[in-house]
């Protein structure tokens, strides 16, 4: 008796040492399988693969209205923003992938104009709640009447966007029209704060608007630099979070912080400032990759919160692991930063673990991530063909 | 086909530590992943993403259907090729190490021998 369990403790020993020298052998190796050259999901030039995939997947639902509004629908039931989101970034792609392949464009110019005209429409017909999740019904706007920079900022980038890729009169006025109450809105207030939700003011939404008034100036010869410079400089001075020295997330019209450094955010924020002031922008990615990006056994993804500061699991988040801290959120957006900081390591540590653990799904050349949504997928294809456009905004 | 049945059976009755029941154990992992992919429940991991694959689906029932395909991938990905280095290791072992085996008790009747 005695003898049979020490040779069961023995066989049982011997297995053990064998499996933990096979988990040993086969942690570190796993990422070759998954890892891929850069160029499958990013190129300087012309468009990679997955890009065109991704692309093919978007096209289809914006001209097969039925595949769509199921999309839209699955989206909707969770997060209305997410629709609204969905649009721009498709169209920010589009953009870009038609000034990547001028001969294309014309592939591209109805699906754009037809994302622009329907959203305004709806914005239009149901009111800026139709793309705000429910809690922006909760209490008033504090500045009326009620805009949302969230929208007016994205929508002017969209149709300043279509105009960089073909000018197209028709969205210059609305275009202005929206800037205009943006930066009236901005000076109105010390902070040069504007609300996206009642009394709550985001970073992303101030660092989209201002490429907004860049790509105006660039296309209709205004000059908001003084504009620009002023809000980086207030930024720099109350926006920022003392530990991290990354930018607050979000905070109320009167400067007090209600979110601080989330990965879900300033990644985005940081791509954004490239076009605004590339130095800043630059000081901003280097923290918060320091702060927010890493490698693990070659597996690339994104925190939410840095160390110093912890938030609650919430839409913008997404699904973050416990233990590890991985977020969907901050791992979709840190592709877009990534890329735009030609951080190759980082960008092709995060295609590998995108390829293993998103679930990339292809039919008839067109590519959807099972474990995204269509806002999550429209932000990966921007991710792939970004560049372009904010060199056209840059050049002197 | 006998000849067949019978490494399976082998295998299967092998003993817990022995490289053939990791084998199995790799083996078992794979099928039910395969299953899992060719019942399409990768389209539920989009629950991961804050989405409902299917919106006449309560949201419980969706992240519990993703959440299975979610684990039964990582273990394909993960613990089965473990599974098959662990055996492998051992099977090696075993070869180096004759005297170490002990008789497999799903595979012959022979009394446990000793250590020397």
């Amino acid at each position: 008796m005695k003898s049979n369990l020490k040779l069961w403790v023995k066989k049982a020993s011997l297995a053990l040492a064998a499996f933990t020298l096979a988990t040993a052998l086969w942690l570190p190796c796993l990422h070759l399988f998954f890892r891929k050259p850069l160029s499958e999901f990013y190129q300087e030039k012309g468009v990679s693969p997955k890009a065109r995939q991704l692309a093919a997947r978007h096209l289809q639902l914006w001209t097969e209205p039925a595949l769509r509004q199921i999309e839209l629908q699955k989206m909707r039931a969770s997060n209305a923003e997410w629709d609204f989101m969905g649009r721009t970034f498709l169209v920010w792609s589009l953009v870009n992938m038609g000034l990547r392949e001028p001969g294309l464009k014309d592939d591209y110019l109805p699906v754009i104009d037809q994302i622009i005209q329907e959203t305004v429409k709806i914005e239009k017909q149901d009111g800026i709640y139709a793309f705000l999740m429910p809690y922006a019904k909760a209490r008033p706007y504090q500045i009326n009447p009620a805009r949302s920079l969230f929208l007016d900022g994205e929508i002017a980038l969209m149709m300043g966007a279509r105009r960089m890729l073909q000018e197209e009169p028709g969205y210059k006025q609305p275009m202005t029209e929206r800037l205009n109450v943006i930066e009236q809105r901005m000076r109105s207030n010390p902070l040069m704060a504007m609300e996206s939700y009642p009394d709550e003011c985001w970073t992303y939404d101030h660092a989209v608007a201002l490429v907004a008034f860049k790509v105006a100036d660039r296309l209709d010869g205004t000059d908001h630099t003084a504009l620009c410079q002023q809000w980086v400089a207030i930024a720099k001075e109350h926006l920022v979070d003392k530990t991290t020295g990354l930018l607050l997330s979000s905070y109320q019209i009167n400067g007090a912080p209600l979110y601080g450094p989330e990965g879900s955010t300033i990644w985005m924020v940081a791509h954004c400032l490239q076009a605004v002031d590339e130095p800043f922008a630059r000081d901003q990615y280097e923290r918060a990759r320091k702060e927010l990006g890493r490698i693990t056994l070659g597996f690339g993804y994104g925190l939410e919160w840095p160390a110093s500061w912890q938030g609650p699991m919430d839409v913008d988040s997404g699904m973050v692991v416990p233990g590890l801290g991985v977020s969907a959120g901050s791992s979709g957006m840190a592709f877009i930063a990534a890329a735009s900081f030609h951080d190759w390591d980082f960008l092709q540590a995060l295609v590998a673990t995108l390829d293993m653990a998103a679930f990339p799904s292809r039919q008839n050349g067109r590519l959807k991530y099972c474990a995204s949504n269509q806002v999550g997928d429209a932000a990966l294809l921007y991710a792939s063909v970004l560049g372009p456009l904010w060199e056209s905004i840059r050049q002197p | 086909m006998k000849a067949t049945f019978d490494f399976l059976r082998r295998i299967w009755k092998a003993d817990a530590f022995s490289p053939g029941a990791f084998v199995v154990r790799a083996a078992v992992l794979a099928a039910l992943y395969g299953v899992s992919c060719a019942a399409g429940l990768q389209e539920y991991t989009t629950f991961l993403s804050g989405t409902s694959p299917n919106v006449n689906l309560s949201w419980q029932t969706v992240s519990a259907i993703g959440l299975i395909h979610l684990l039964l991938y990582f273990s394909f990905i993960l613990l089965v090729p473990i599974l098959l280095i662990t055996a492998g290791l051992l099977k090696a072992w075993n070869g180096w190490k004759p005297e170490r085996e002990d008789p497999d008790p799903g595979r012959s009747e022979l009394p446990i021998e000793p250590n020397k």
